[in-house]
């Protein structure tokens, strides 16, 4: 047997400047982000290996007023936050699994960004910048990593002529717009959540949506949509698009059930589900119709459980507007 | 299930002694391999535990070496200590056949130790156990300050790495001149 076989390690020392880079990195994916300035500090190679790795992070949150960029909400930075963003990114392998994006600032993420930006789910409280910068950020999102967007503001009917043009868009399983819009159903089809707030909701938009769900295959408890909306609706209105497919729906006694309030069952094609369709009164404006997949034997407090959902970080989100303000710990360290 | 006898080569390696196997006899007999490391300690080592290394596996998956032929052809690790390449072949065993937990806790706390081990698993291409380790190394400056990631990861200051790096080049440039002096003394 060849006894050099081995002589790959002989140059390497046991310490962390003999081990190879990749194991370096291998290292960094388990040292908590902060630690990882530590470890830039220490000599001129560290900080190369610390510029040019790869960085996982699940949660990196962006804020004006004060200008600040909070990661993992341990971390909090509070100079050259914008260069310190595009650091994140600087490797095309990097990935945050949460972007919550609330600056005039991202014009520059927009500009400077070189990789597409691998996030799952992306949060825009504000733009804050031009349509065309915007448009321009939304195209760095990488199409195979999003999962879930969200909107706090309200999207242009030209915007959202372009949004719906990029990969993130098309490939999002999870879109929530809370501005007050309309959108054009066939743009929202196929989503596992599908949450907004229209002024007009036409009746064969809803029949589009719900039908989109009953005829999927592989669906999990939950997946489902609700919209708010302003004008009126009567029950006939949403019926009159299930006549088209006579026997498939149930009207179902439900303790609510008005003119304006009513639930009723689809079949679908996943073993031992449903799909529950519920419109009532908002208790807050205009009229709410949601609808979910459920099992079976659903009762009340599984459909509730469905609605009252949110995403973690919208709860991130919600919870720092309440407080006021966006600081999280005392400052860690200002690069 | 791995023992250990101190062989006098890799050529001629003493013959091993093995654990008593298995009450529940599998059907196809099992085939088993013979590493050693610096210490020329041999360890057999069953084909299915080496699974766990992509290198060792590559090699042996077209070798189809009878028992003799492994016994007297074992695979050579000389750069690896032989304790480590103990701990190798003793996690290699626990975990054959098993999904790997998701932490391991029996790995060595010394830094020496465990930068060694994570240059062999890393060699033997030994992708779970290369993940602990790393987990291990990254828990070791958990909350330091860089002075001291400095003295627990051994890291020289940059002055220190550029005196030792200079000591080096003018090392390597008498070296040189010696051998080019030698060079010419041999051929007047």
């Amino acid at each position: 047997m060849n006894s050099n076989f081995s002589a790959k390690m002989t140059k390497l020392e046991p310490t962390w400047q003999g081990i190879p880079v990749e194991v370096k990195e291998i290292v960094l994916k388990y040292l908590e982000y902060k630690w990882r300035f530590r470890l830039r500090v220490c000599s001129k190679s560290d900080k190369y290996l610390i510029d040019n790795s790869r960085v996982f992070l699940k949660q990196v949150e962006l804020y004006k007023n004060p200008l600040v960029l909070l990661i993992n909400s341990d971390l909090e930075i509070h100079k050259n936050v914008i260069a310190h963003l595009l650091g994140i990114f600087k490797s095309k392998n990097s990935k945050v699994k949460s972007l919550i994006l609330d600056s005039k600032q991202l014009a520059k993420l927009s500009l400077e960004s070189e990789n597409p930006l691998k996030i799952q789910e992306a949060y825009f409280k504000t733009f804050g910048m031009s349509q065309q910068n915007f448009i321009r950020l939304f195209q760095k999102i990488d199409g195979k990593s999003i999962k879930s967007i969200s909107f706090r503001r309200n999207l242009s009917e030209d915007l959202i002529d372009q949004l719906v043009k990029t990969d993130a868009w098309k490939n999002a399983l999870r879109i929530f717009c809370y501005g007050r819009q309309d959108i054009p159903m066939d743009h929202v089809l196929g989503r596992n959540h599908f949450r907004a707030q229209f002024i007009n909701l036409e009746p064969i938009g809803i029949w589009k949506l719900i039908k989109s769900i009953i005829t999927r295959d592989n669906l999990e408890s939950g997946f489902g949509f609700r919209i708010n909306y302003l004008n009126e609706i009567s029950q006939n209105d949403i019926e009159a698009g299930f006549k088209e497919n006579p026997g498939i729906v149930r009207n179902e006694q439900w303790q609510f059930s008005t003119e304006h309030s009513c639930s009723y069952i689809f079949p679908v094609n996943t073993k031992n589900r449903i799909f529950v369709l519920r419109m009532r009164r908002s208790g807050f404006n205009g009229y709410d119709i949601e609808g979910y997949v459920c099992t079976e034997n659903y009762t009340d407090d599984e459909f509730r459980k469905y609605g009252s959902w949110i995403p973690k970080n919208h709860e991130i989100v919600n919870h720092r507007i309440r407080r006021g303000n966006f600081h999280i710990v005392n400052t860690f360290l200002n690069l | 299930m791995s023992s250990t006898e101190q062989g006098t080569s890799s050529a001629a390696p003493a013959e091993p002694t093995t654990a008593p196997e298995s009450a529940a006899a599998p059907e196809v007999p099992e085939s088993f391999y013979y590493v050693h490391g610096k210490d020329k300690v041999v360890h057999k080592v069953s084909a299915g535990a080496l699974q766990h290394s992509a290198l060792i596996h590559g090699m042996i998956s077209n070798l189809g070496y009878t028992e003799e032929q492994a016994k007297a052809n074992p695979f050579p690790f000389e750069n690896i200590d032989g304790d480590i390449l103990q701990m190798v072949v003793d996690w290699c065993n626990q975990h054959k056949g098993k999904p790997t937990p998701p932490e391991d806790t029996n790995l060595p706390k010394q830094k020496e130790k465990l930068f060694d081990l994570v240059l062999a698993v890393n060699y033997l291409e030994i992708k779970e156990l290369l993940t602990y380790c790393c987990k291990q190394v990254a828990m070791m400056v958990k909350g330091k300050s860089p002075e001291e990631i400095r003295e627990i990861w051994m890291i020289p200051t940059d002055a220190e790495d550029e005196a030792a790096e200079k000591e080096a080049k003018k090392r390597a440039g008498k070296e040189a001149a010696g051998e080019t002096a030698a060079a010419a003394g041999d051929a007047k």
